[in-house]
């Protein structure tokens, strides 16, 4: 028996992340840390597209203001994924057909990545950075497709899980050396660290922060949530939700933090037929090269897959060898003579 | 029709199999994490009672502590240093359970306890256990008890802590 599915919009995410944040606020946050801003057209298009009411061209207007947020809607628009088959030209008439929800999911992972990828950080490399999230984020859609819920969240949740890291591991830059030194391999090792040293973690800030900025509250529960591992499909409201397919989507490692999650998702494929981590990681994979984003990814999914099938088809080899009584023919020549 | 997965498989997934025994410290470390509020439960007994409810995964255990069952969700009443109430709503007989404690902000206690007493609590049921830690298990080395004291024998069964006390206070006379 699974999870009775649940339609993601009967969720109360509202008391759901008032719960999760509930006695943290930035202001424990070092007052020295420079947190991003997000775009302004996008902060304001966050605002108004809340109220239903506020007409399609008020929205049009206001994505129109940034001309780098207007390229890159009109490409989405337009591109294979989306599946329409006429030309989009204008922007009322790419939110008129995306809709205003996929388009402010979209939106919001524009901005903050170019919110993100405007600042420099010492320890981690933006671009290995921002593919990383972009193989979640197609890894957390393509869970969501199995769970049948919001696609759109998962991505959004999955590009976006961990955007804090790299300004808060600049800032910061001693404190998340150490733990890049300790080799620790457990997938929430770095919050249970953060825990120990600032009593907040890089997933609490990053919700808080997304809140401020007024983005969904299932967007800022799948950032709250997304260390809680496999877990997570237990959750009596969000084990078919789009949190879950993000928590899924976490245990693929970073360039800061490699951990052993991999293997946690070799074992849930054991118990859930359709969880094909290989059939999966393929799909991201071609995404994510259609996507070209101009970066080579030299991590790709397919290739982690094997190699950790790879791993345990060989320790379980040796295991079998230790476990076999020692034959004349195993043993070396010169023992054999003797 | 799609294949699907059990809750239960996955609670069992949850679990940390390569270490299931605990130390005194980590249990120590993780009750005076929790935070009980101020009112205690007033009684005698030698560890305090802190009121919590904290999300438990619970996997029912043998004489051997072998998995005997399939792993469920319960919810702890109260916790001591000795050991812990927990509400469920599943009937087990099992001798021991495994248990994982997931508090908020990724503290975590992965623990076998004892099973003293399982009774009924209007439609759930309730288990006090007490903590059986590795470092006892090695000093006592005895066989498994069965889980058959109830009432207020079990109150007054031996905790953990009593059993430290008792190891410590007899190791001199061991020593000479």
């Amino acid at each position: 028996m699974g999870t009775p599915t649940m339609d993601p919009s009967s969720i109360d995410w509202a008391g759901l992340r008032a719960e999760g944040l509930s006695g943290f606020s930035l202001s424990v946050m070092p007052p020295t840390l420079s947190l991003p801003a997000l775009p302004h057209a996008v902060t304001v298009f966050l605002q108004r597209s809340a109220d239903e009411s506020v007409p399609l061209e008020d929205l049009a207007r206001i994505v129109e203001t940034d001309a780098g947020l207007t390229v890159e809607l009109l490409k989405r628009v337009n591109s294979a994924s989306s599946g329409i088959s006429v030309r989009v030209k204008s922007i009322s008439q790419a939110l008129a057909l995306l809709g205003r929800r996929p388009t402010r999911m979209f939106l919001t992972t524009i901005g903050t990545e170019a919110a993100i990828r405007a600042r420099k950080s010492k320890l981690i490399n933006q671009n290995s950075f921002w593919n990383v999230c972009l193989q979640r984020a197609l890894f957390a859609r393509e869970v969501a497709r199995l769970l049948k819920t919001d696609v759109d969240a998962a991505f959004a949740g999955g590009l976006l899980q961990d955007f804090l890291l790299p300004i808060l591991s600049n800032e910061l830059f001693d404190i998340y050396l150490e733990f890049v030194g300790q080799g620790n391999t457990a997938p929430e090792a770095l919050a249970q660290f953060e825990q120990a040293k600032f009593e907040w973690d890089h997933a609490m800030a990053g919700a808080c922060l997304a809140f401020q900025w007024n983005l969904p509250d299932e967007l800022v529960c799948c950032l709250l949530y997304h260390h809680a591992g496999l877990r997570m499909l237990s959750h009596p409201k969000l084990g078919r939700s789009p949190v879950a397919a993000v928590a899924l989507a976490a245990m693929i490692p970073d360039p800061l933090h490699t951990h052993h999650g991999m293997e946690q998702l070799v074992k849930l494929e054991k118990i859930w037929p359709d969880f094909n981590l290989e059939i999966l990681a393929a799909a991201v994979d071609l995404q994510q090269e259609q996507a070209a984003i101009g970066v080579r990814n030299d991590f790709p999914l397919s290739r982690r897959v094997k190699s950790l099938r790879g791993e345990r088809q060989q320790a379980s080899a040796e295991a079998t060898a230790s476990a076999m009584p020692e034959s004349k023919e195993r043993r070396p020549i010169a023992q054999r003579a003797s | 029709m799609t294949d699907d997965f059990r809750v239960k498989d996955v609670l069992s997934l949850c679990v940390d199999w390569t270490s299931i025994a605990s130390t005194r410290a980590s249990v120590d470390q993780f009750v005076d994490a929790v935070d009980g509020g101020s009112d205690l439960f007033e009684d005698r007994r030698s560890a305090k009672r802190k009121p919590a409810m904290i999300d438990v995964i619970a996997v029912p255990l043998d004489a051997e502590r072998k998995p005997c069952g399939d792993a469920f969700l319960a919810l702890t009443r109260n916790i001591s240093h000795g050991g812990i109430a927990i509400l469920c709503t599943e009937a087990t007989k099992a001798p021991y359970l495994l248990l994982r404690l997931e508090m908020a902000r990724y503290r975590c206690l992965q623990a076998v306890v004892r099973v003293i007493r399982s009774r009924s609590f209007y439609q759930f049921t309730e288990v006090s256990a007490c903590f059986a830690l590795s470092e006892e298990e090695q000093q006592t080395s005895s066989k498994p008890k069965k889980a058959k004291a109830s009432g207020a024998r079990a109150a007054k069964a031996p905790s953990g802590r009593r059993k430290v006390k008792r190891a410590v206070a007899s190791k001199p006379s061991r020593a000479v």
